[in-house]
């Protein structure tokens, strides 16, 4: 048996797995209850942020550190199986997320996976109905302003929003496939940065995510 | 048109079925093709012959889907054709996708008999459908379309590097895997 045998016997999979991984298929939609919960202050942020997204269509994010080569990889099944650090505040806790989400919390190279000094990232993947979810969590030591120039903003497509005391930017990014937009959302909270993505056409939706995450 | 209306149209022999499967699926099957093969014009033999091939087909035939169905005519074709140009040095995915595949199983010049490769595709089936939604549909984009890792990087919005780490860890669950199943001797 060879690699060739493999890669063709592949070809025998079964169609729904090959329907919904084919190039540029679109989520499904449906929706959400906790859309009517922030439904209203998405609505009004979302007026101021539509003369932002304008200017932010084409912008191209360049590559961003490599989180993935650093530390040590931890899988968990629920955000909650983290220690108890951070005084429960990793905002991940206050996110809706599906029983599928993959949740990869890593660690530094020879450190201690119980100690928050050797934390090193949060990386949460979640296909929920109504689109996908992205979201990195980086612990101490990142630089929100090296992650926002480095990462998916550019001057011009910067939009800021002070979203219950914290400072949000925003931005949105045309996927290459043209069915959806990908919003961002990067901001720092107790030493911790973070960088959320929203696959949607819908600008609401990353705010939803915000309300979510930063529920007072 | 919808896909049952095509197939209607195949089986009451209408050459109408050849044009709507070329407007709805021809660009699909194109891409499938190119990815193995790494050639326009051969790309559009396969997806012609892919047209002839479901001619033949359906009837007696009724997929339902469409789509997979043509696909998988399509990719199955494309493999035909890349074994058989094989002797020329090409560029493409499948050379890099093969290297990364062989790492689950050690090569072995012995061919698989029908039996082996039935119970091949099925473990491969069950050990897909073991995986989260995300790292399916990753996976399949790299082992089944043949997608280059920076296309998947950019349909996920995730870093080359992360699609090369999930694909990594997937590939050690697999051979892992194929081993308790006793496809690794």
């Amino acid at each position: 048996m060879t690699s060739k045998d493999i890669f063709r016997e592949m070809g025998g999979l079964d169609t729904d797995l090959i329907m919904k991984a084919a190039p540029g298929m679109p989520q499904k939609k449906s929706v959400n209850k906790a859309w009517i919960k922030w439904g209203v202050i998405a609505a009004c942020l979302c007026l101021v942020a539509a003369g932002a997204f304008r200017i932010a269509v084409g912008f191209i994010p360049s590559q961003t550190t490599d989180i993935f080569r650093e530390g040590i990889p931890y899988e968990i099944d629920s955000v909650y199986a983290l220690p108890a650090k951070y005084d429960g505040k990793i905002l991940a806790q206050n996110l809706e997320l599906s029983e599928t989400a993959d949740i990869e919390f890593y660690y530094k190279e020879g450190g201690n996976v119980n100690d928050t000094d050797d934390w090193y990232s949060l990386i949460i993947a979640d296909d929920q109905e109504d689109g996908k979810l992205l979201m990195h969590c980086m612990f101490g030591e990142t630089d929100v302003d090296d992650w926002k120039v480095s990462s998916v903003f550019t001057k011009d497509a910067t939009k800021t929003e002070v979203i219950n005391g914290v400072s949000v930017q925003i931005a949105r990014l045309e996927n290459s496939l043209k069915y959806e937009y990908w919003y961002y959302a990067i901001f720092e909270y107790d030493d911790i940065v973070y960088d959320v993505r929203v696959q949607s056409n819908d600008p609401n939706e990353i705010y939803d995510v915000l309300g979510q995450l930063l529920e007072e | 048109m919808e896909d049952k209306q095509i197939v209607d149209l195949y089986w009451a022999r209408s050459e109408a079925a050849i044009v709507e499967t070329q407007k709805k699926y021809g660009r699909y099957c194109h891409y499938i093709a190119y990815q193995i093969l790494y050639s326009d014009e051969d790309a559009k033999e396969v997806v012609n012959d892919v047209y002839m091939k479901t001619w033949n087909t359906v009837p007696p035939h009724r997929p339902d889907p469409l789509k997979p169905y043509v696909g998988m005519i399509s990719r199955q074709l494309a493999l035909d054709a890349y074994e058989a140009q094989h002797t020329q040095k090409r560029g493409g995915q499948v050379p890099l996708v093969l290297d990364e595949l062989s790492e689950c199983i050690p090569d072995n010049a012995n061919g698989i008999d029908v039996g082996e490769s039935l119970a091949l595709r099925d473990a491969l089936n069950r050990f897909v459908r073991s995986l989260s939604d995300r790292t399916q549909n990753i996976f399949v984009r790299r082992y089944w379309y043949a997608s280059s890792i920076t296309e998947i990087a950019e349909e996920y919005s995730m870093k080359e590097s992360g699609v090369t780490v999930l694909l990594l860890r997937t590939r050690k669950k697999l051979k892992d895997f194929l081993d308790k199943e006793g496809f690794v001797v």
